[in-house]
């Protein structure tokens, strides 16, 4: 991992125009809220949070696949948003996605091996005889046989659907993979399978990774730093380890409280934190800080002022008014 | 009992191996025995049609189209005319049917032609109809189907209110008013001239008074398609709309067109004979079975054969296709709804 930034988010905000209750009425969910980010060249970030949090329309607008509201994405210095399809066409092999539903990426009609060349074919790798021996090649890196390219996608399993979304994802040499929920699909066994994978691909080919999920076990295996989103804004980001042994946010103490531990003795036991209430809707948003509603600690400064993402130790963003460890004793007031 | 069917059959398929889906689908067709025996039948009838001029030059020995009132045959050693005065006083009345393959098999008709030698050429014109018919209203669908459900937008917005236009008259009146119109003054618009007595005339009212049903289908599966992960790979590998709907949509909007192909077809047979037979469809001398069905009319009480024999061949030809629509239904597209609107 370096310190050059490969990928920067500057307040990105993504909403949609939604039905409202009475007929005819619209309203905004804003699923993504001003999030800023930096990608790093080399690492891995995770970002967790519950469904409809935000994350995977996040990352749908940080590869352009979803036009942002506001804010900007920069890729090595130039700005991508804004841009269009045709302008972003030299860019979108240096970022792929792996989505999260192996059945619903890949074409059924038409055969893996045609999947994993389609890439190649639109950017013109090369001859057809060139790519077929790509395609072979990324089907061994991916560990399938590559006498399947002729099958299709209906005679795989998750697992390896999923590998082949990785073959597909890999065939231009990208330097920023996007997985989106890679695993979460797939059985526990296939599950570490992949993110095996995953990880020997990142030390051979030097990929960056911006993993999505929403088990935070699988984030803290897979991350170097770890994001963590709350109703469509990032509520923390630190080192993954940092996180997970001190949160700052009540909301991510309350996601690690929920995380099943072993019982023996060689981990912080933790009080279970249940939170009240549901996430709130993205389209009436909450006054103040997102997630007062739900927070233990919140105080009339949470209900009126939305604290920023603030980086108050190095490499330690928290956005909120009381970070835990500063102000209290890790679950200790809720016990 | 169905369940453990289809869990067979679905094992079956993964252990032969890399089959195409287009493959599967037809191997499931050819196992289906009704649809078989009605793609049996339609065979036999389009062959049937095809030998017409066979028929009526080297078997029957008759012209079927100029008027035969003078004539007459021989039949059972004597010379019989073939247009008889009827019984009644006035008028006349044809010959019946001889069930002698090599003269009059079905009798005349008020004109004294041969009735299944012109039921023969009939089913060329009906056949041709409803067939070209049916290609030209599933492309144009599908065409005008996937292009709004794929961009969305104003282009979705005229599309769908074209669709909503036609299908808002009921089929016949629309079709009938279009005919009435057309077959009057003949179709020119800009440099397309058609002639009032073409064929191509029926053959485009019906196929585009049916293009909404086959069109508003496609927009909907190419509308929950777009939203598939499988389209968004495909935009983040940088794919051109054109190669997007070429390569990921069209694949898996095909088996649905050709589902509904022989339905069509049916559709359009039905549609064509009631022109015809109301005489705002296919124009003399040609003739179809629906104005075989018509010539008969006042012959129904003496001579029923004219009209009931080219009712007989709409009804066994379209309930032929419709078992075939259901079987291709079954192996391409099982989801799929046919009747009931969409």
């Amino acid at each position: 991992m370096s310190d050059e930034v490969l990928l920067r988010a500057t307040d990105v905000v993504k909403s949609f125009q939604v039905r409202g209750g009475k007929v005819g009425s619209k309203k905004t969910a804003t699923a993504v809220n001003g999030v800023s980010v930096d990608i790093l060249r080399g690492e891995t970030l995770g970002i967790v949070g519950e469904s409809g949090c935000g994350k995977s329309t996040l990352a749908r607008c940080l590869v352009q696949l979803l036009p942002v509201t506001s804010g900007s994405v920069e890729f090595r210095g130039t700005t991508l948003t804004g841009l269009s399809r045709r302008q972003l066409r030299p860019f979108r092999h240096e970022m792929q996605l792996v989505f999260q539903d192996p059945y619903a990426s890949l074409n059924p009609r038409r055969t893996v091996g045609d999947i994993v060349a389609d890439p190649l074919r639109i950017n013109r790798f090369g001859t057809s005889a060139q790519i077929d021996a790509r395609v072979r090649e990324l089907f061994v890196t991916v560990g399938l046989d590559p006498s399947y390219v002729q099958r299709y996608p209906h005679e795989f399993s998750g697992g390896q659907r999923q590998r082949i979304g990785i073959a597909r994802s890999l065939g231009l040499n990208p330097s920023l993979v996007v997985a989106d929920e890679p695993v979460s699909a797939l059985d526990v066994s296939v599950q570490a399978q992949v993110l095996n994978l995953m990880a020997d691909l990142q030390d051979e080919l030097k990929l960056t990774y911006l993993f999505i999920a929403h088990d935070l076990g699988v984030v803290r295996h897979v991350s170097d730093r770890v994001g963590v989103m709350y109703l469509g804004q990032l509520v923390e980001l630190a080192d993954a380890d940092v996180l997970y042994d001190e949160p700052l946010h009540p909301y991510t103490e309350a996601l690690l409280s929920a995380v099943p531990q072993l019982n023996d003795g060689t981990e912080v036991e933790r009080e279970r934190i249940v939170l009240s209430g549901d996430v709130p809707d993205p389209a009436e948003r909450p006054l103040g800080c997102p997630f007062h509603p739900r927070c233990a600690y919140a105080t009339d400064e949470c209900r009126s002022e939305d604290p920023a993402l603030v980086e108050i130790r190095p490499r330690r963003f928290v956005a909120c008014h009381h970070p835990l460890a500063l102000t209290h004793n890790i679950g200790k007031d809720t016990a | 009992m169905t369940s453990s069917t289809s869990t067979t059959s679905s094992t079956t398929t993964t252990v032969r191996g890399s089959e195409s889906p287009w493959r599967s689908s037809l191997r499931q067709l050819r196992r289906n025995r009704a649809s078989m025996a009605a793609l049996g039948l339609l065979v036999f009838v389009a062959v049937a049609s095809l030998l017409a001029p066979v028929y009526a030059h080297l078997v029957a020995h008759v012209n079927p189209f100029p008027a035969n009132v003078q004539g007459t045959i021989r039949l059972g050693g004597k010379t019989v005319s073939v247009l008889q005065p009827s019984s009644v006083g006035f008028g006349v009345t044809p010959i019946g049917p001889t069930w002698n393959f090599s003269t009059y098999f079905l009798g005349a008709d008020p004109q004294g032609r041969d009735v299944f030698a012109r039921l023969l050429y009939g089913g060329r014109i009906s056949l041709l109809i409803s067939f070209s018919a049916a290609v030209i209203c599933c492309v144009i669908a599908a065409i005008l189907g996937m292009a709004g459900g794929y961009f969305g937008g104003a282009i979705d917005w005229v599309v769908s209110r074209v669709f909503d236009i036609v299908w808002a008259f009921p089929v016949y009146l629309l079709a009938i008013c279009l005919s009435v119109i057309l077959l009057t003054s003949g179709l020119n618009i800009a440099f397309v001239h058609i002639a009032p007595g073409s064929l191509l005339l029926p053959i485009l009212i019906i196929a585009s008074v049916y293009i909404p049903y086959v069109g508003r289908p496609v927009r909907g599966i190419v509308m929950t398609l777009r939203e598939r992960e499988f389209i968004q790979a495909a935009v983040g590998s940088g794919a051109s709309d054109w190669r997007i709907l070429r390569k990921e949509i069209w694949p898996n909007v095909a088996p649905t067109v050709m589902v509904f192909f022989p339905m069509m077809v049916a559709f359009n047979m039905l549609t064509e004979s009631a022109l015809s037979f109301l005489g705002v469809g296919v124009q003399p001398p040609n003739a179809t079975w629906g104005t075989i069905s018509n010539d008969g009319l006042q012959l129904l009480y003496t001579r029923p054969w004219v009209s009931i024999a080219p009712g007989i061949c709409i009804v066994l030809t379209c309930a032929a296709l419709n078992v075939l629509g259901d079987g291709a239904r079954d192996a391409f597209d099982p989801k799929a709804k046919l009747r009931g609107g969409a």
